[in-house]
């Protein structure tokens, strides 16, 4: 049996947080094994696909023969279609029955950072993430080496027989695998000579272009002889730094900070012992002291991405009329298909800095109080003040993202406001923060009235922040 | 024109709390000579044999068939160097001996990987060691200046970073206005001394903050009119920056970036446009802060985490290389024009120039010449030697 606190952190990291049913069961007290949730989590198996990418197509050649005006049209609408499947994952993230699938999934989109350029390029590689994220590493790396998104964004169509690119064979071994100062620049060199011609054939599926490959011997980790470039894919997970590093960044993103050397140790073995399953290190994670240890509940900081998706299900909210989780991205400043660079997103304390802050403290406050602002109908929340006039314009425009209020106050039943404000304080906030001098100072200093200004004011906290 | 200071004593502000941020403690304005650095971080490695192109060079040609820059094309500068012709804007400023450039500029053991190089640019350690901490970081931590280090950007820099440092990121003008006017970071930051570690610092974040925003503020509103500086995101950056330096915020460290010089395909438009707009925006802050008599008190740094490959790669761009240039602006050089020795385009490590200028080198002439810190090696933690800036 868990404690509130630990049921909320069990919950904030392996998933994307809380549910109001999960809140509600645990007040009535029933049961909660983590070990089972856990088993049921990894056991699924059926990805609920995206449903902009079924339609997708790829952009082939002829239609390059449209003129200018078209093609700018149909880029346009690229675009626009890509934002369509970002915002349909997140919506996947805040409803899937496996929280667990899409958070690993987060996870290897930035492990495996990417920008595609095309609808049907992102379309394949978030399948591709998404379907092996609780699978087999091995796999998901020789898939990912071939995505088609992949192979551009790290420019390997470039790279050819005699006019070698080494970017996509240096971060293989730098990002994907090894970590920097496990290999040499010699080995670099020779890597990318396997993956010359690895390239985006005109159906924009991979292909190897056999005139551009290069043949001739290479001589990787000391070794000569004609490697090809899957046989450098498993040359280098041969290495037992790969299962090191790989499960070393999969424990830090669960745990919040870097492994003991101990664990690392473990999970270093298991991942590697099982040939690379996934889910060998995140079922020793969730066994690990070191999870469960208190110093290390709600020491973490949610992702842009993590807090647009517990505020979706926090609050109930319906998007559906909006570009809501665009401009949420946005201002935050972690978008979905465009990581910052190769090195995929930053993590903890650095996405909290003197402008993000702000930012992250008014959203919910936006989302809460924009829409009574907008109708007049409501002015008993803080006194008639506009608490929005001071945030970003273009996220004023898009916050319709209608919250379901009623929903939220029919689950609690009547309570009086300082006792629902503590409801909503031990539902959405870690436990070690709840009613320290601090929060009680900021909510005395505040006014919001009603559950929504209840609500609101719980989200505005710097607290909401954590995981 | 009526600055800051004159402001605030005809309309009897001078020593209210009002102007006077508490985390930075103000005691007086005397330490501050009005010396203060604008950096400016090309992100992705610029291809800086394109950008002062060795026009004298066959080997240049020879390896850049399709990518090199015709002679007839370049504006000649000094020993065998000519502009980029999108670099035109900074013809005038180099003549008239405000341009500093430095050749051969890089590290030992070179990384060619953006992450890893620029962090050992931002952290001035050498390639072997890591640090969270930034040059620039350290230095307004140890600096006696309380004023926050400003970066206009949508986060703070790792050349920005340390423990308590006095750094502060704003995107924009209304980044600043929106900080002042919120009622609940307002609230938030009247709160101290939180037990829990990751809350704390969530509300020390708010409260460095609101204080800071709240001073940047109180210079903005005295807003005089500015030249034209091109359309552009960095346009806008440097007419901020100007904005304030022009109402002596006593702010001596700013920030500003620039991506997209990661140009592995067709290169020579993308390096054209992204060098247009760095030229033209540099050549309107340097007209601005010189009709105001602030530019000889300005010292503006150019950097990239590496150079380019000599050789063009197949998709007419370069690959990732080594050592470049670094370009210092300002009214008050020592020793302007072309400096260090062009490395050789012949002998070669991996396809890359081999370096012969620390660039730490030139921290620590920044550090100890324009930011009257005693010993820079206390943040650059080796001797270097000191390149007189």
């Amino acid at each position: 049996m868990k404690t509130l606190n630990q049921l909320k952190h069990f919950y904030f990291r392996f998933g994307f947080g809380l549910t109001l049913e999960d809140y509600l069961s645990f007040k009535k007290g029933e049961e909660f094994s983590a070990h089972k949730w856990l088993e049921r989590q990894l056991k699924f198996n059926k990805t609920k696909p995206l449903p902009t990418s079924k339609t997708v197509k790829p952009f082939l050649p002829k239609d390059l023969a449209m003129n200018k005006a078209d093609r700018q049209e149909k880029i346009k609408e690229e675009r626009k279609i890509i934002l369509k499947i970002n915002r349909e994952w997140i919506k996947q993230m805040a409803t899937n029955e496996n929280p667990l699938q899409e958070k690993m999934a987060l996870f290897w989109h930035d492990h495996f950072a990417c920008s595609p350029k095309s609808s049907f390029m992102a379309s394949s590689y978030i399948k591709l993430i998404r379907r092996e994220a609780l699978g087999n590493f091995r796999s998901l790396l020789h898939g990912i080496s071939k995505e088609p998104a992949m192979l551009l964004y790290l420019n390997n169509q470039q790279n050819k027989k005699g006019h070698p690119n080494e970017n996509f064979a240096r971060e293989v071994m730098e990002l994907f695998t090894l970590g920097l100062g496990n290999y040499t620049e010699q080995d670099v060199k020779e890597s990318a000579r396997a993956f010359t011609g690895w390239s985006v054939g005109e159906d924009k599926k991979y292909r190897l272009n056999e005139r551009q490959h290069d043949f001739g011997k290479k001589v990787f980790f000391g070794e000569k002889k004609n490697w090809m470039g899957e046989e450098i894919i498993d040359r280098i997970l041969e290495e037992k730094q790969a299962a090191e590093y790989v499960s070393g960044k999969i424990g830090k993103y669960f745990l919040g900070i870097q492994p003991s050397q101990d664990l690392q140790n473990e999970l270093t073995e298991k991942f590697y012992n099982s040939d690379y399953e996934i889910s060998s290190v995140i079922k020793a994670l969730a066994e690990s002291g070191e999870f469960w240890s208190e110093k290390n509940i709600g020491q973490d900081i949610l992702s842009p991405v993590e807090l647009l998706v517990r505020m979706e299900r926090d609050f109930q909210l319906n998007t559906d009329e909006s570009n809501f989780e665009i401009i949420v991205q946005k201002s935050l400043g972690q978008v979905i298909f465009q990581p910052p660079n190769v090195a995929g997103w930053p993590s903890g304390k650095d996405w909290i800095d003197t402008s993000t802050l702000p930012t992250r403290l008014s959203l919910s406050r936006a989302i809460l109080l924009e829409n009574v602002i907008k109708s007049r109908k409501n002015k008993s929340f803080a006194q008639g003040e506009d608490l929005t006039e001071n945030l970003p314009k273009r996220l004023k425009k898009g916050l319709s993202a209608v919250p379901n209020i009623a929903a939220i106050d029919n689950a609690f039943g009547d309570l009086d406001y300082s006792t629902k404000t503590m409801e909503f304080a031990h539902w959405l906030l870690p436990e070690s923060v709840i009613a320290n001098n601090e929060m009680i100072d900021v909510i005395s200093r505040l006014n919001f009235k009603g559950t929504r200004g209840s609500l609101a004011l719980i989200a505005a906290l710097p607290e909401y922040q954590l995981k | 024109m009526q600055n800051r200071r004159d402001f605030l004593k005809t309309t009897g502000l001078v020593g209210t709390s009002l102007m006077v941020p508490k985390i930075f403690h103000l005691t007086s304005s005397s330490s501050f000579i009005g010396k203060r650095l604008v950096v400016l971080q090309l992100s992705g490695g610029n291809d800086w044999l394109n950008t002062f192109i060795p026009y004298q060079s066959d080997v240049y040609y020879r390896e850049r068939p399709r990518l090199g820059i015709k002679a007839s094309e370049i504006h000649k500068l000094s020993d065998g160097l000519g502009l980029n012709p999108s670099l035109i804007g900074l013809a005038d400023i180099y003549d008239n001996g405000e341009m500093t450039l430095f050749q051969g500029v890089g590290y030992p053991e070179p990384n060619r990987s953006h992450f890893r190089s620029m962090d050992i640019w931002h952290t001035a350690t050498d390639g072997t060691s890591y640090s969270d901490q930034g040059w620039l970081g350290k230095w307004s931590e140890k600096s006696k200046i309380n004023f926050p280090s400003l970066e206009i950007n949508d986060g703070l820099s790792l050349a920005m970073k340390a423990r308590g440092g006095k750094s502060m990121a704003v995107a924009n003008l209304n980044g600043i206005k929106r900080i002042t006017d919120d009622r609940v970071l307002q609230a938030v930051a009247h709160s101290h001394e939180h037990e829990h570690d990751m809350a704390s610092y969530l509300y020390k974040t708010a409260t460095n903050v609101t204080e800071g925003a709240n001073y940047l503020s109180s210079l903005i509103k005295l807003d005089s009119s500015s030249l034209n500086y091109p359309k552009s995101g960095l346009g806008a950056d440097l007419k901020l920056v100007a904005k304030l330096i022009k109402q002596d915020a006593e702010t001596r460290v700013f920030y500003t970036t620039l991506s997209g010089f990661d140009t592995h395909a067709n290169q020579r438009g993308t390096q054209d446009r992204l060098l247009k707009n760095v030229s033209d925006s540099l050549a309107a802050f340097r007209s601005d802060l010189k009709a105001d008599g602030q530019w000889d008190n300005t010292l503006v740094m150019v950097f990239s985490e590496f150079g380019r490959r000599v050789a063009q790669n197949a998709g007419g761009g370069t690959d990732h290389g080594t050592a470049g240039n670094l370009i210092l602006l300002g009214g008050d050089l020592k020793k302007p024009g072309v400096r260090g020795a062009m490395p050789s385009l012949k002998d070669l490590d991996h396809g890359d120039l081999i370096y012969n200028t620390d660039f730490r080198s030139i921290y620590a002439g920044v550090l100890e010449d324009w930011l009257q810190l005693k010993e820079a090696n206390q943040i650059l933690g080796t001797e270097l030697g000191k390149v007189t800036i």
